[in-house]
């Protein structure tokens, strides 16, 4: 067998960018067309977003995709 | 969904009570004299009696519908099963709560088609007939019957010969019918709530 794939683990900044902009779950899953769990499994890293929610999220902070989401990579 | 669909389900879901009532009644009864009653009593039996047979229509026509018309199948079935689709992270979900529920549900037809197939007689030998040492059998085998399966599927014999035969689920159709879909359905409910 093969080197074991690279497991990413991937964090975000969502609940302190709500925070910040005074935005409640609620009010952030209505802008980007999604259930309040969603983001609520976002935030606790149960959830890991398609790359076009990503995005849907940084543009609705106006901010860069890496500025909301960080990636850590280690090997398993 | 149209109008007269909607009202054909709202009429077959609220009239189970009135069913289920009915079959209390019929079973506690005389259906016969009841159906020969006269006054309040005749009345109220021929009133379950036809809406019965409306149900019994309505349920067929529904059963059809469902099988035949894949957007109406979606609504009707979505509905029943809780499936819920509003986002990407309920669709995932969905996507592996039914893959689970494929899996166990594959997993209970496999097992019942086993205990469906498989006897298993035991019995004990009378006196006269017992040999040195072996005073009873233990007898397993497998049984497969596509059209009609045989009875007595379990039974438990009153002489000395045999003590037990089991041939088959002791069930009748509908009751594994109805406990296959109740499986898949709780499964699948169950499954989507660990997901979430």
């Amino acid at each position: 067998m093969g080197k074991s794939p690279m497991k990413l683990n991937i964090s975000n900044q969502i609940s302190s960018l709500r925070a910040e902009n005074k935005v409640t779950q609620e009010e952030l899953a209505q802008a980007i067309e999604v259930t309040r769990a969603t983001i609520g499994s976002i935030e606790k890293g149960k959830y890991n977003p398609s790359l076009e929610l990503a995005f849907r999220i940084s543009l609705f902070f106006k901010k860069n995709i890496n500025e909301v989401f960080n990636i850590e990579g280690n090997h398993e | 969904m149209n109008k007269i669909d909607n009202i054909i389900i709202k009429y077959c879901v609220y009239s189970i009570p009135l069913l289920v009532g009915l079959g209390i009644w019929g079973s506690t009864g005389n259906p016969e004299e009841l159906s020969m009653a006269t006054g309040l009593q005749g009345i109220l039996w021929n009133f379950l009696g036809w809406i019965a047979m409306t149900w019994v229509v309505s349920a067929a026509y529904l059963s059809c519908k469902t099988l035949f018309k894949s957007d109406f199948r979606e609504i009707v079935l979505k509905k029943i099963s809780g499936i819920k689709e509003r986002d990407e992270r309920e669709v995932q979900i969905t996507g592996s709560a039914a893959k689970y529920t494929f899996f166990s549900t594959s997993a209970l037809v496999i097992f019942l088609l086993l205990l469906s197939m498989f006897t298993i007689k035991i019995g004990k030998y009378p006196a006269d007939v017992a040999k040195e040492g072996k005073n009873g059998f233990i007898s397993i085998g497998i049984n497969f019957y596509p059209i009609e399966n045989p009875k007595p599927k379990v039974s438990v014999s009153s002489d000395n010969l045999q003590l037990f035969n089991y041939s088959g689920l002791p069930s009748s159709n509908a009751s594994l019918l109805i406990l296959i879909l109740s499986w898949q359905l709780l499964s699948y409910r169950y499954f989507y709530r660990k997901e979430t």
